[in-house]
């Protein structure tokens, strides 16, 4: 265990570095993204006022020691302390993410399981094929797709945001329908991909899980056939936790489109802006934050998985 | 059994989803004021700290929470005081050696947090603008104004080093006063990150009410404003990056105005019963910058452009009149110097040179190059007649261009290269000179103060590095005389020099007509910023929908 935390910071801490390195290797700076309008003698002054025009070991060693006392740096372009900005972009993208999760995980597993007790079927073939479709379409075509139809041609969702511009004048009953309004489009690019990954993993190992002998047995024994496919069910829970897992860094690059096209202020819209301003202390926390997440979620999957195996966990 | 609970529960969702929006609150507002504006913008803000707002999102929440000692007229006039329209200031006067101007201010102008306002704060104000502390672009614009004293609670005097004939706009244009009750405890240098600059306290007739970030940023009327409550009740920014949401956003009804309107959604506005187009001359021009120097030895001059004979015949080979409607259709006009018209004194007092694709090919003849080899492309002792120009990815209508330019320079025998950069990257090659031609951009403030900054020799943003005494001459002239007469008189003559030396082709100016809905009544929108008379905006009260009728009340 000691091991795998050993390695999940060296994870992070490569990750931050690689960031911090590559960003400063692209061209321009925090003073060159100012625009067009700003004079080379006012980026020059800024540039020696924030200290970039300093060696990059320097700026590294610097941001290095500010971030192991704790302090994430500030933010040139926001005019803000880096925790501020983070804080109020993470748990945005966190609630999206874990709902896009959860509606990946339990229709895919739905639709999985439903599949693969009728391997072979055609029913099972055209569900698999319509996955498939599904599973090619890239997050950021979907969200466009769903914000021209649902937004523009029918206008039953709204385009953007978290909330409505009106929100803090709303009742509480309309303040919940217009969060949950604001949710369906964003949810549904992002989730739409999961179900389909999460469904190819389960209808497999549903699949295999009903040729296998404690099936028959059950069968033998004269178990309902409900009965038995919760238990083969049960057996091919494995690789979709597994796959749990590895879902992450993917939903985290597909929140990081789909919070763009509607305007979702979390971690993928703040860390666009931020590279593009050359906001090099909040492009390294953010990372540190994304590497963090993601080691952290295999770790669990790894957990849930020793749960759910007890065979694993006398290894 | 299950399948059917789904479905209900499906049902009502759907039924909530799509029936709670059109819930609003009863109606409150009624008569000439009242009203919501949602502006659908694709960036927020870095802040709404005056001195360090950039960005036109900022420029126009800021220029309506703020307030300058005067306010510059319709006309941009920058000559002497006429025309400037009070705003803290309620009056003026000017020393008998005009070398100072007591600015006397309005004892009922009070802050949003009820405190008057007073000459401290004026004399703050100059402080934060020129401190060394902070690093900002108007502190080389108040070079000439010596200091700022307090003579008594309302009375604040500027002194300036010499006579000029933009003394009172140096004084009052680049500077929104600031409260030196809020601000005179923080450090200077920590200004920059004090909380003043999410949370603005100001004068103006809308004041700041509150910033979700990512999301939103929301003003709404200050009742108790001695200029009259501001008309609409709120005006909110919503954010979208996305440019494609923005104009969802829009034509949806989501939102109400949205500046930037792209040539291709002119036509949609058109067809959309509930909008209307504004027109908008913003102070914008385009050109095509050549770099005059050679880029990796800044002593020679450049091998292609360093020739007067190449920049002219490049400039006679481009049709500026095809490329501006290929491009902006009627959107756009010819450019006739490095200035907008609005800002030049006479534009017919200096002549163009002609589309004359025969002139530009003897030019290029006479100066040596030639297509000795027959492959389409001029070249001399073995060097063809090849640039790159520089465009930043951001801009579509820079892009369109390069490739336009890139068709006509062939006719000619030229080959030029478009090459798209990355913002960063772009700011980076031009910046440093590394570059042949840019496609290149600015804004220039009204009095035309900031050429000296862009083409005079000693000019920092001067990215192509020409190099003219005469020019420089007139231009100094032209903004240091006190005789009208005489200034459009330099002015003409330094335009014709620029023209004449063509250290750029000047390819466009252009009109950017906002979309807004029909319920706004609005004033003509002013080139130097359209949100300048946005308190005097409001809705017709016969089409008023739900948001408009909100009111001023606290949230529940």
């Amino acid at each position: 265990m000691v091991l795998r935390l050993l390695q999940s910071v060296a994870v992070v801490f490569t990750a931050a570095t690689l960031a911090f390195v590559l960003l400063h290797l692209a061209p321009g700076d925090a003073a060159t993204a100012l625009g067009e309008g700003v004079s080379p003698e006012v980026r020059a002054a800024l540039r020696a006022q924030w200290g970039l025009d300093e060696s990059l070991a320097t700026q590294y060693g610097r941001w290095l020691s500010s971030f192991l006392r704790g302090d994430l740096g500030f933010s040139r372009d926001q005019h803000r302390p880096v925790a501020a900005v983070l804080g109020d972009a993470l748990p945005r993208s966190l609630f999206l993410m874990g709902c896009a999760l959860s509606v990946s995980l339990i229709g895919g597993m739905l639709i999985g399981a439903w599949q693969g007790a009728r391997a072979g079927s055609r029913r099972d073939r055209t569900t698999s094929t319509a996955l498939l479709v599904l599973y090619s379409l890239p997050e950021f075509w979907l969200a466009l797709v769903l914000l021209v139809v649902f937004s523009y041609h029918l206008g039953w969702l709204p385009a953007t945001g978290i909330t409505s511009e009106t929100y803090d004048y709303m009742s509480p009953f309309d303040k919940l329908c217009d969060r949950l309004s604001h949710l369906v489009l964003p949810l549904v690019s992002l989730s739409l991909v999961g179900v389909s990954v999460f469904a190819r993993y389960q209808r497999d190992a549903m699949q295999e899980s009903m040729t296998q002998a404690f099936v028959r047995t059950a069968r033998a024994k004269g178990l309902t056939e409900a009965g038995v496919r919760r238990q083969a069910w049960r057996n091919a829970l494995l690789p979709v936790i597994t796959v749990t897992g590895l879902m992450l860094p993917a939903l985290i690059t597909g929140a990081v489109f789909v919070e763009r096209v509607f305007s979702w202020p979390g971690m993928g819209f703040a860390m666009i802006r931020a590279i593009e301003a050359r906001d090099y202390q909040v492009v390294s926390a953010g990372v540190i934050l994304g590497s963090a997440v993601t080691t952290f979620g295999a770790a669990l999957a790894d957990i849930a998985r020793d749960i759910a195996d007890p065979r694993l966990r006398s290894q | 059994m299950r399948l059917s609970k789904t479905r209900w529960l499906a049902g009502l969702l759907s039924f909530s989803l799509v029936a709670c929006p059109g819930e609003g609150p009863p109606p409150k507002a009624d008569g000439d004021t009242g009203g919501t504006l949602i502006v659908t913008v694709p960036a927020e803000p870095s802040t709404l700290f005056p001195p360090l707002m950039s960005g036109t999102q900022g420029a126009a929440i800021v220029g309506v929470i703020f307030d300058r000692l005067a306010e510059i007229g319709d006309g941009l006039e920058t000559y002497g005081d006429q025309g400037f329209q009070k705003r803290l200031a309620s009056s003026w006067t000017w020393s008998t050696d005009s070398l100072s101007i007591a600015f006397t201010l309005d004892s009922l102008a009070r802050w949003h947090d009820g405190q008057p306002v007073t000459a401290d704060d004026v004399r703050y104000t100059f402080r934060v603008y020129t401190s060394d502390s902070l690093v900002l672009e108007q502190k080389s614009l108040l070079d000439n104004i010596d200091s700022v004293s307090v003579r008594d609670p309302r009375t604040a005097v500027f002194w300036f080093k010499r006579r000029m004939p933009r003394q009172f706009y140096d004084a009052t244009y680049h500077m929104y006063v600031l409260p030196a009750h809020l601000l005179d405890t923080i450090p200077m240098a920590k200004l920059e990150s004090a909380p003043f600059g999410r949370n603005p306290v100001g004068t103006g007739r809308f004041r700041f009410a509150r910033w979700e970030p990512g999301q939103r940023i929301e003003i709404i009327a200050d009742t108790a404003n001695r200029r009259g409550r501001a008309k609409l009740d709120r005006v909110i920014w919503s954010i979208a990056p996305d440019f494609g949401a923005s104009t969802v956003k829009l034509f949806a009804g989501e939102a109400d105005f949205l500046e930037q309107l792209r040539p291709e959604n002119l036509a949609q506005v058109a067809r959309t019963p509930s909008l209307r187009l504004i027109d908008n001359r913003t102070l914008s021009y385009g050109y095509l910058g050549f770099n005059l120097r050679d880029s990796k030895d800044q002593a020679r001059p450049n091998p292609l452009f360093g020739d007067l004979r190449v920049r002219r015949a490049l400039h006679m080979a481009v049709d500026r009149e095809r490329l501006v409607r290929n491009v902006f259709d009627s959107l756009g006009m010819v450019a006739l110097a490095p200035a907008p018209r609005a800002l030049i004194p006479d534009t017919a007092a200096f002549k163009q040179l002609p589309y004359d694709v025969a002139a530009a090919r003897a030019l290029l003849d006479s100066a040596g190059w030639r297509d000795s080899d027959n492959d389409g492309v001029r070249d001399r002792n073995g060097v063809p007649l090849a640039f790159g120009i520089l465009i930043p990815s951001s801009s579509t209508s820079r892009q369109r261009y390069a490739v336009l330019l890139q068709e006509q320079y062939r006719a000619i025998g030229v080959k030029a290269t478009p090459q798209v950069l990355e913002n960063n990257a772009w700011s980076d090659a031009v910046d440093s000179h590394a570059f042949d031609a840019y496609l290149g951009g600015w804004q220039p403030s009204p009095g035309l103060v900031g050429l000296t900054q862009t083409w005079a020799s000693r000019g920092s943003s001067n990215a192509g590095r020409y190099d003219s005494p005469v020019f420089d001459a007139l231009l100094d002239s032209a903004l240091t005389t006190f005789d009208p007469t005489a200034s459009r008189r330099y002015w003409a003559r330094a335009f014709q020099q620029i023209d004449d030396d063509v250290p750029a082709v000047w390819l466009y100016e252009q009109r950017s007509p906002v979309a807004i809905h029909r319920r706004f009544i609005t004033k003509p929108l002013r080139a130097d910023g359209w949100f300048v008379g946005l308190a005097d905006w409001r809705v017709d009260p016969a089409q008023r929908i739900d948001r408009d009728r909100i009111g001023l009340g606290t949230p529940p």
